[in-house]
């Protein structure tokens, strides 16, 4: 199924353009049907679910990561005087230098595996974006982004599951809408349907004696059954879920395109998402999570606490560009992102405190990348005096994904009170 | 000999009364049976005798004069499995004691297993979570090590004005929010933000200039570095690096030349602020009450916080005295009370606690592990979709894939002759004699059909600590 005839790419996003690949990629798997990799499942090619709309994989970077180190604006007159020891040498400074991306933002080194996916043309950097709301607490900021409405300590369902809950499943007769491969539910999926967490897709069976497996399986959901919600649905959720992650060879997943994972947690997040949605079992939104962005000192942009974390992220998105965007005929989008950017000036630590503006990443068949997206507010024009400003709401990022690339339009649902404006991230 | 639970052994199913849907709002259940759950990680029936012997106003009392109840067995023996335990951070350093990381996490299970002092492990577990800290390394190790000894277990039922101060003079809080790099000329905001936010106030009283008058306040309280001898990674205040100069915090003048006072003046301001007294209270309502305390109860507590000096065994005591405890919701185990639960219900003896301690991990929720400042979640929204985990622990627990971790089902269930007694056995062990008709169905159901051998029996058990009303309490 890597060799596809179809083209998916460069589609318009119309209603006929997704006709016309919905029917001739029923045709292409009937074609692939016997050449299939070995780990997929036989359930996988039971029918055919996206109808146009991507699979979402949804990365929280927490701990608000320094938007100013991971995508350096060189060419802004004010980087070098205010970053100071932080700051990232300009392109063809000599020793640690950016890496040139349009002639005024770079990629410090660590950040350099993005490039085969930035220049492809499937990973776009939005800049100087974040929340309106003012706050520098972690967990207000990390609440407002994952539940879609800055200011608002009510609210519980996360913007995820709103649009979850606001748009038919991608596949009727799916077990699972989301998955969220970390110990917990993140806000974003909180209140969602068909939401689980699972820490590790490659143990995911019921343990114990094999022979009594099934039994103690039938019984455990039954154990559910008079109880309440949210637990009933979870437990026969849980039951179905074994089952389907079962039928899934995590363990023997082969990676196409000659992508290559690291062995980090977060890599093999990614590895097992890969696998998952290649499985096609309706799984649509899945969360993953990479956090220690908390840089207040030693922040070790070259080598250190954030060289190693965004060398984690980049290397962990090289490998899925290569291994699902670019091989792959189901349309994906990733979307990271953190709570906030830190401040313009270095402390006396050699780290940064809380800021405003941040960053986000998106990547995907259907993104309009190799670009950065902004609306540059300049360094010399900072928030609150302090910290760069955030010129693009990140429900204007994420909305837009929702609309076109998840096909849901109702985005007053899933950020409410927000008009979300358009800003060309995806393709229409 | 073990003796089975009071009173159930025989009992006749058909007029077992349906349980108490425990999930429900606003449903009474039996207030010595509620202070049990609130006051343990998960009541035995050595616990359950206890509170019939004494009743529940004495055992409250019994269990908040915790230094009274002796662990000197326990202690003795944990001490003599990780001789670190009483060792200052230099000793630590000069053994290169690289066990502290995981035996830290290893001693916090087994104290929450075995202690008798079981509502103090309840609120020790309170507090490392309100003032997190992320053991990670050698070093954070070590001096989390010393926080857990001197700072969360020596004042956890004490002022909570000493918590507090013992707290900001810690090693392991200076390090972790960066305090030790807090200095005049370019002040570290990170624990003067968080000192409000996490543990004192809670986000509100205080503006982004206090955050900045605050951090100033707590210049030059760093720590000494490992190499200095018998001071290695212990509080260090240097006034060569502390802003002298005159700060306003939170409407407070601090006058210039105040040295180490500044810092000390902030957290009296702080511990005395009324949204302290709410922030705590608060706090300790949700572990001891409800998930979603109301402002009535929030406000009781705080008017005895703030009348007793931020007492903070006073306000435990009320909080287990509320009226409202036999009606409050019932609280989403998690994993670590799920899985110490199962341990005490099941009297599991552990030789070795390396497994138990992974599948914490596993779970995301081995002590000390949680990476930010702002500790567990205790949201039921967070925890409840990880079932997954939960039917695994206990199916290999039973199963004996756990190694160093054993449960003696034949000992257990000495005595029961038949399913009856059998399911009976389970229902005294694992729910105190409530389990639900429904469970009581299946449970035999499933013995019935797979005739009840040891290893059947255990995978029943395995069933019923896996089943809804076992993951509430």
């Amino acid at each position: 199924m890597e060799e596809s005839p179809v083209n998916q790419r460069g589609g318009c996003g119309c209603e006929e353009y997704r006709g016309l690949s919905r029917r001739g990629f029923l045709g292409a798997m009937s074609a692939a049907l016997a050449s299939a990799p070995a780990w997929l499942p036989r359930v996988a090619f039971a029918d055919d679910h996206r109808a146009g709309r991507d699979v979402i994989v949804s990365v929280v970077l927490r701990g608000g990561a320094d938007a100013l180190t991971m995508c350096v604006p060189w060419a802004d007159p004010w980087y070098l005087p205010l970053r100071g020891v932080l700051a990232v040498p300009m392109p063809g400074a000599g020793l640690n230098a950016a890496t040139d991306l349009d002639g005024y933002f770079g990629l410090p080194p660590a950040m350099v595996p993005l490039l085969e996916a930035y220049n492809a043309g499937k990973l776009a950097i939005v800049h100087a974006c974040g929340s309106p709301d003012p706050s520098r607490s972690h967990f207000d900021a990390q609440r407002y982004l994952e539940v879609g409405k800055p200011s608002d300590m009510t609210l519980a369902t996360g913007w995820l599951a709103r649009h979850l809950l606001t748009s038919p499943p991608m596949k009727g007769d799916a077990v699972l809408r989301a998955m969220s491969i970390t110990p917990g539910l993140p806000r974003s999926l909180a209140g969602g349907p068909q939401s689980l967490p699972v820490a590790d897709l490659t143990n995911a069976g019921l343990t114990g004696r094999p022979a009594s497996k099934a039994a103690r399986l039938q019984i455990l959901g039954e154990l559910y059954a008079d109880g309440s919600e949210p637990l009933r649905s979870i437990a026969s959720q849980t039951q179905a879920t074994i089952a389907m992650l079962e039928a899934i060879n995590f363990k023997g997943y082969v990676p196409a395109g000659g992508a290559s994972y690291g062995v980090d947690p977060f890599a093999i997040a990614l590895k097992s998402a890969a696998a998952l949605i290649k499985a096609q079992v309706g799984v649509e939104a899945i969360s993953i999570e990479l956090n220690g962005w908390d840089t207040h000192v030693s922040q070790g942009i070259f080598a250190g606490d954030m060289a190693t974390l965004m060398q984690t992220l980049a290397g962990g998105l090289k490998a899925f560009h290569r291994d699902v965007i670019q091989s792959s005929n189901i349309n994906v989008v990733v979307v990271a992102m953190s709570e906030f950017g830190r401040r313009i000036a270095p402390n006396s630590g050699l780290g940064t405190d809380h800021g405003h503006g941040g960053l986000m990443l998106v990547m995907g068949q259907k993104v309009i990348g190799g670009q950065v997206h902004t609306i540059w507010p300049g360094l010399d024009h900072p928030y609150d005096d302090r910290d760069l400003a955030a010129t693009i709401d990140f429900r204007d990022v994420l909305g837009e994904i929702v609309r076109y690339r998840l096909g849901n339009a109702t985005l007053g649902e899933v950020f409410p009170g927000y008009s979300v404006i358009e800003r060309g991230v995806v393709v229409h | 000999m073990w003796e089975p639970a009071h009173g159930r052994a025989g009992r006749d199913v058909s007029t077992f009364p349906p349980a108490t849907p425990l999930r429900l709002e606003g449903t009474e259940i039996v207030p010595d049976m509620r202070v049990l759950q609130r006051t343990t990680f998960g009541a035995t029936y050595q616990d359950r005798a206890k509170m019939a012997a004494l009743g529940r106003d004495a055992y409250i009392e019994w269990q908040l004069a915790y230094e009274s109840i002796d662990v000197s067995e326990l202690e003795g023996e944990l001490l003599s499995r990780y001789p670190w335990l009483n060792m200052s951070a230099a000793e630590m350093v000069a053994g290169w004691i690289e066990e502290v990381d995981i035996g830290h996490a290893e001693v916090a299970i087994v104290r929450a297993i075995r202690s008798p002092r079981q509502l103090y492990e309840r609120v020790v577990e309170m507090w490392n979570d309100h003032f997190n800290i992320t053991s990670s390394g050698l070093t954070m190790a070590w001096t989390r090590a010393v926080d857990e000894r001197e700072v969360i277990r020596a004042h956890a039922m004490g002022k909570f004005r000493d918590l507090l101060g013992a707290s900001a003079r810690s090693a392991a809080m200076v390090i972790y929010l960066d305090n030790a790099k807090n200095v005049a000329v370019a002040p570290n905001e990170n624990y003067a933000r968080e000192v409000m936010e996490l543990h004192t106030t809670g986000v509100g009283p205080y503006t982004e200039q206090d955050v900045r008058e605050v951090a100033r306040c707590f210049t030059g309280w760093t720590n000494y570095l490992s190499n200095a001898g018998n001071q290695a990674l212990t509080f260090k205040f240097d006034p060569a690096l502390h802003d002298d100069g005159v700060k306003i915090v939170l409407g407070h003048m601090i006058a210039a030349g105040g040295g180490i006072r500044d810092g000390e003046t902030v957290l009296d301001i702080l511990a005395s602020h009324p949204s302290t007294a709410r922030h705590v209270s608060a706090r300790i309502a949700r572990q001891f009450v409800t998930p979603t305390p109301g402002e009535a109860l929030i406000d009781r507590l705080a008017r005895v916080f703030t009348a007793t000096g931020g007492d903070i065994r006073a306000v435990v005591r009320e909080a287990l005295s509320d009226r409202s405890l036999a009606y409050a919701q019932p609280k989403y185990k998690r994993p670590f009370h799920f899985a110490v639960g199962v341990a005490r219900a099941l009297e599991a003896s552990m030789p070795h606690a390396g497994q138990f301690r992974m599948r914490l991990a596993q779970g995301g929720h081995m002590p000390f592990k949680w990476e930010t400042p702002d500790g567990y979640p205790d949201r039921t929204s967070y925890w409840a979709g990880a079932l997954l985990w939960r039917w695994r622990f206990a199916a290999s627990l039973m199963y004996k894939e756990m190694t160093g971790v054993e449960v003696d089902v034949e000992r257990l269930m000495f005595g029961a002759r038949n399913i009856e007694q059998i399911v009976d056995r389970i229902d005294s062990i694992v729910f105190g004699g409530a389990m639900p008709m429904m469970t009581r169905v299946l449970l035999e159901d499933y013995l019935r059909t797979n005739h009840p051998t040891t290893g059947v029996m255990a995978e029943a058990i395995g069933l019923a600590i896996s089943s809804a009303e076992y993951q509430w309490f």
